[in-house]
Parts: structure tokens; C-alpha cells; sequence
């Protein structure tokens, strides 16, 4: 049989036509990535709040006797009565020993006195510094005026040499400033310009260490002030405090049991084991949106992105007159250039049908932690089969060996029956091999 | 900024211009010193010298030579316009800076022959 073949320029037109079917679907990639996202951080929120919400039930309030009865449920001796009253006491007494020391501190006390002081002298200060400063500007924005001083020039301490350059600059630079500012300032030499310079100097050094000084009394009035009124605060608030510490301890030593170990320890306590089938519903629900977005939109966008760079190379290099009679077998082209579209949208739906049944659902207390059914089956009523999920793959392969061994159990029976009718297919992913 | 040429150059008119018989890269040697001056009427005993902070330039005096030359200065023996390359704005600078130079040389010049007479 013999081979056919497709040529160049029909290649370039099959390029041509792909292109935005391919920039289409990576719109779309996109844009399900954006929206991924957003979900992802409201659920975070979501699973923070089911966080709380499971410590305020294990600890209801700061009472000896929720926190004894905590301490014992989850074994946490820190969060026992003796404990946390210990706690308590420290923290009363280190902020009234805070409070008692203010109040024998001068700053505290004579604290309006001192501000109003403080603010009066800052205000005559910063009146008397902006004139001073001013002049001083003056003398600073004349050419080679800083150099002028630090070289002495003007002064018996002067030491340039009568036979070097910069001598003759120095006076050249020092008659300029004179003749600048010699008749504002009633002066006719340097050394007497100079002279009036560190007199003003001198007096907008004293000021501004004056200023620095007032400033410094400000500052420990202010944080006397603020101490005094962050004890009273915290003083105030107490027991609140100390219960959303109480029940940080406990987010913090449950946080990395296992689950199961959690619903075993919380097997006497149905309000807890509401909150925590909350919790962890929520948190399979994360990790399964980050799965499938991982294999049904990021895997595939590496495929369409590949198959964009071809086609548009290939638009350029067939172009070339060396290729224009270059011929590609024909099955080959057909291959490259069938049309996916029907592959992509049924892993569009695929992918929003499990999202949307994911995000809607809400009924944790349906979930049994006796029972090995994962939380994507109780979430997606096993509408969308995604064995790439590892508990998922465990589970449905347990499930179809419990089938074959036994024919005669009802249960089963039925649950296959149930699942196989809201199949949509047979379950592979069988999409995207652009290359 | 001035390069050392355009220095050199002016320099070499304004000596010139006021009575000396300037000439370029001078080999100079006396006592300890030895270098090669930018300018130097070696009649008058009058001159120039750039110090440049090129690397490898040899020619510049050390700052031990520059002392022995001050103190000789100070004598009224020779007289010697030391320029950091650095420190030189404007020809028109450089050129004050000379004639103030020359005036004080002439300066000290007249008090040695008066004191001398």
C-alpha cells in the first residue's frame, strides 16, 4: 500500500488554522487558573475558621472545668485548670507589677505636665531653629564653603602652602564668599564671615540639642504612656486572652495528629466530631481542588503550549525556500493536526462538574470516619471517577475486589450499580498528547 | 577639569608672559631630588610641576622631595608651582592661581634683595 503525502504548504495551513484554537484553550487555562486561585484562598479561611471553631468547642470557656475536661479528652496537661490559672496569675501579676512601677515613675505621673512642657519648648524651639537655619543654608549653598571650613582657611590653624594650588583657591573661593554675603552680614573678610558662621553655628547646635533633648522626654512620656495603657488593656482582657491562648495549645497539638487519631479521640463528643468532620472535609476539599486543577488544567496547558511553539515554528520555517517542496506523510499531519476539541471539553466538564460539586457541598456530617468511603466519594457521589487521587485509587480498587469476591453482598451490589450509572466514562484519562 | 597638557600649556603662558623663559619636562636634580619638572626656567629658578595620580607615572615628586623643595622655597633658593591635577577647575582658575603665584615669588624675591642691601 502505498504511502500519501501532505506538502508544505498544506502543513502551513493546518499551522495556521490551530493557532487560535490552541490560544483559545490557553484563555481558558488561564482564566481556570485565576478562578482556582480565588477558591483556594477562601477555602483557606474556611479551614482556619473550622481550626477555631473545633478549639472553641473542645474549650468553650477559661472555667476549671471545661479546661479539665479538655486537658483530660485530649491529654494536654498544659491546658488543665492548675495550669492555666498558674498562667494566669504570672501574667495579672507581671502587668500590675508594670502598672505599680509606673506609677511610681515620674514620667507617668507628672505625665501632662511634662507633655504640655515638652510641646510648649518644641514649639519656641523649632520657631527659633528655622531663621538659624536659614542662614546657615546660605552660607552651605556657597561654592566650596564646606571645604573652605575644614581646611581652616580663615583661621590661625590654616596650613596651605603658599606655593601650591589649592592656597590661591582658598582664596580665590574665600573672596567669593565674602563678596556673596559680606554686605548682608556687615563683613569684609573671611575670617570675620567665617567667624559669624560658627557663632550662628554654635547657637543652632545648642538649639537643635535643646530640641533632641525635649524630644527624648516626649518619647518617654509617650512610652510610659503607652505601657500603662497596653497593662491596663491587657489586664482587662485577660481571661479572653488566655483562653485564645488555651485554645492556640490546642490547634497546635492537634494539628499534626492524624485525623483518625482525632475522631478516635473525639469518639465520646459528638459536637467535636461534627467540628472535625468540618475541618476535615474542608481540608480533603483543598487538597483535591489542588489535585485535579494540578492534572486536568496544568498538566494539559504544558501540552497546548508545546504544540503552539511547533505550529508557529513550523510557520516560519516551512516558509524557507528550501522546504517549499518538502512533503510529510500524510497520517502523521492528520495525526498532529485532529481536532481536540471534543478530548478538551470532555475534560472540561469533567474538571467543572467535580468543582462544582466539591465547592457546593456541605454536608460533613454525612462523613463516617469508620468507614473507608473517601471524602471525594461522599463529595462527588463517584460522578467523576479520578483514580490519578491516591485515596481514591486505594479505595475504588478495594471496592471492585470486595465486588469480585463477593457477588452475593446487596451493598455492593448497589453502590456499583449507583456509581456505574453516573459514570461518564470509563474512567482513564486518556487527554492531551499534543505532541 | 583640565588635563595635565592643557595645564602645562597654560601655565607655560602666563610664566612666560611674565618675564620667564619656560621650559617643558625638565630634568631636575639637586641633592636628594630628582624628577622631571613640567616647566622650569632654570635661569630664574622658577617653574611648575603637575602632580599627576596616574598609576605608573614616575616622574611626580614623592612627598619626602616635595618637603625638601618647600624648605629650599622657603629660602627664596628656587620656587616651584605645585598643582594637584585633582584640585584644577577652569583654565581661568589655574591661570588666577598663577598670577597670584608669580606675584608672591617677585614679592619674596624684593624682600630677600632688600634685606640683603
Amino acid at each position: 500500500m502505498s504511502q500519501r503525502w501532505v506538502d508544505a504548504q498544506e502543513v502551513m495551513r493546518l499551522a495556521r488554522a490551530q493557532i487560535p484554537v490552541l490560544m483559545a484553550e490557553r484563555r481558558r487555562i488561564q482564566a481556570a487558573s485565576a478562578q482556582h486561585q480565588v477558591q483556594l484562598k477562601a477555602l483557606h479561611g474556611e479551614i482556619y475558621k473550622a481550626w477555631e471553631y473545633l478549639a472553641t468547642v473542645l474549650v468553650p470557656g477559661i472555667v476549671p472545668e471545661n479546661l479539665e475536661w479538655a486537658s483530660r479528652l485530649l491529654s494536654l496537661p498544659p491546658i488543665g485548670a492548675q495550669a492555666v490559672q498558674a498562667a494566669m496569675v504570672q501574667d495579672r501579676d507581671r502587668l500590675q507589677a508594670t502598672m505599680a512601677n509606673l506609677d511610681d515613675n515620674d514620667d507617668y505621673v507628672h505625665r501632662e505636665a511634662r507633655l504640655n512642657a515638652c510641646s510648649i519648648h518644641l514649639t519656641e524651639l523649632a520657631e527659633s531653629i528655622a531663621p538659624l537655619q536659614d542662614a546657615l543654608s546660605l552660607y552651605h549653598s556657597l561654592p566650596h564653603w564646606d571645604e573652605l571650613l575644614d581646611s581652616g582657611y580663615g583661621t590661625d590653624a590654616y596650613a596651605g602652602k603658599w606655593y601650591t594650588l589649592s592656597y590661591y583657591q582658598h582664596w580665590k573661593y574665600g573672596d567669593q564668599a565674602v563678596a556673596a554675603l559680606g554686605e548682608q552680614f556687615g563683613v569684609k573678610t573671611f575670617a570675620e564671615l567665617r567667624a559669624r558662621y560658627e557663632q550662628e553655628k554654635a547657637a543652632w547646635d545648642q538649639l537643635v540639642t535643646s530640641r533632641t533633648e525635649y524630644q527624648r522626654q516626649q518619647h518617654a512620656v509617650q512610652s510610659a504612656v503607652q505601657q500603662y495603657t497596653e497593662a491596663e488593656r491587657h489586664l482587662a482582657n485577660l481571661a479572653s486572652r488566655h483562653l485564645s491562648r488555651v485554645r492556640g495549645v490546642v490547634i497546635e497539638h492537634l494539628s499534626p495528629l492524624g485525623r483518625d487519631q482525632l475522631a478516635k479521640m473525639l469518639a465520646s463528643y459528638e459536637t467535636g466530631l461534627v467540628a472535625l468532620k468540618r475541618l476535615d472535609g474542608l481540608e480533603a476539599k483543598y487538597r483535591y481542588l489542588e489535585i485535579t486543577h494540578q492534572r486536568w488544567v496544568l498538566e494539559p496547558a504544558a501540552g497546548i503550549e508545546k504544540a503552539l511553539r511547533k505550529a508557529q515554528r513550523d510557520l516560519v520555517k516551512l516558509q524557507r525556500p528550501k522546504h517549499v517542496y518538502r512533503r510529510f506523510p500524510s497520517a502523521d499531519i492528520e495525526r498532529r493536526f485532529m481536532d481536540r476539541q471534543p478530548k478538551w471539553d470532555k475534560r472540561w466538564t469533567r474538571y467543572q462538574d467535580s468543582r462544582t460539586r466539591l465547592i457546593g457541598f456541605d454536608d460533613y456530617g454525612t462523613y463516617d470516619f469508620d468507614d473507608a468511603t473517601p471524602w471525594w466519594s461522599v463529595m462527588t457521589g463517584d460522578a467523576v471517577k479520578a483514580r490519578f487521587i491516591p485515596e481514591v485509587a486505594v479505595y475504588y480498587e478495594h471496592r471492585s475486589a470486595t465486588k469480585q469476591h463477593s457477588q452475593e453482598d446487596h451493598e455492593q451490589q448497589a453502590f456499583a450499580a449507583v456509581a456505574s450509572a453516573a459514570d461518564y466514562d470509563d474512567g482513564r484519562d486518556d487527554f492531551d498528547d499534543m505532541s | 577639569m583640565l588635563d595635565e597638557d592643557q595645564g602645562c600649556a597654560v601655565l607655560t603662558r602666563v610664566f612666560n608672559a611674565r618675564g620667564y623663559q619656560v621650559e617643558r619636562d625638565v630634568p631636575f636634580e639637586e641633592g636628594t631630588v630628582a624628577f622631571t619638572a613640567d616647566g622650569w626656567d632654570a635661569a630664574s629658578r622658577v617653574g611648575f610641576e603637575y602632580l599627576t595620580h596616574a598609576a605608573g607615572d614616575h616622574r611626580d615628586l614623592t612627598p619626602d622631595e616635595i618637603e625638601t623643595l618647600a624648605a629650599r622655597m622657603e629660602q627664596g633658593e628656587l620656587f616651584l608651582f605645585i598643582i594637584d591635577e585633582r584640585q584644577v577647575d577652569t583654565a581661568d582658575d589655574l591661570e588666577w592661581a598663577a598670577q597670584r603665584f608669580l606675584d608672591e615669588v617677585q614679592r619674596r624675591r624684593d624682600a630677600a634683595a632688600q634685606a640683603s642691601s
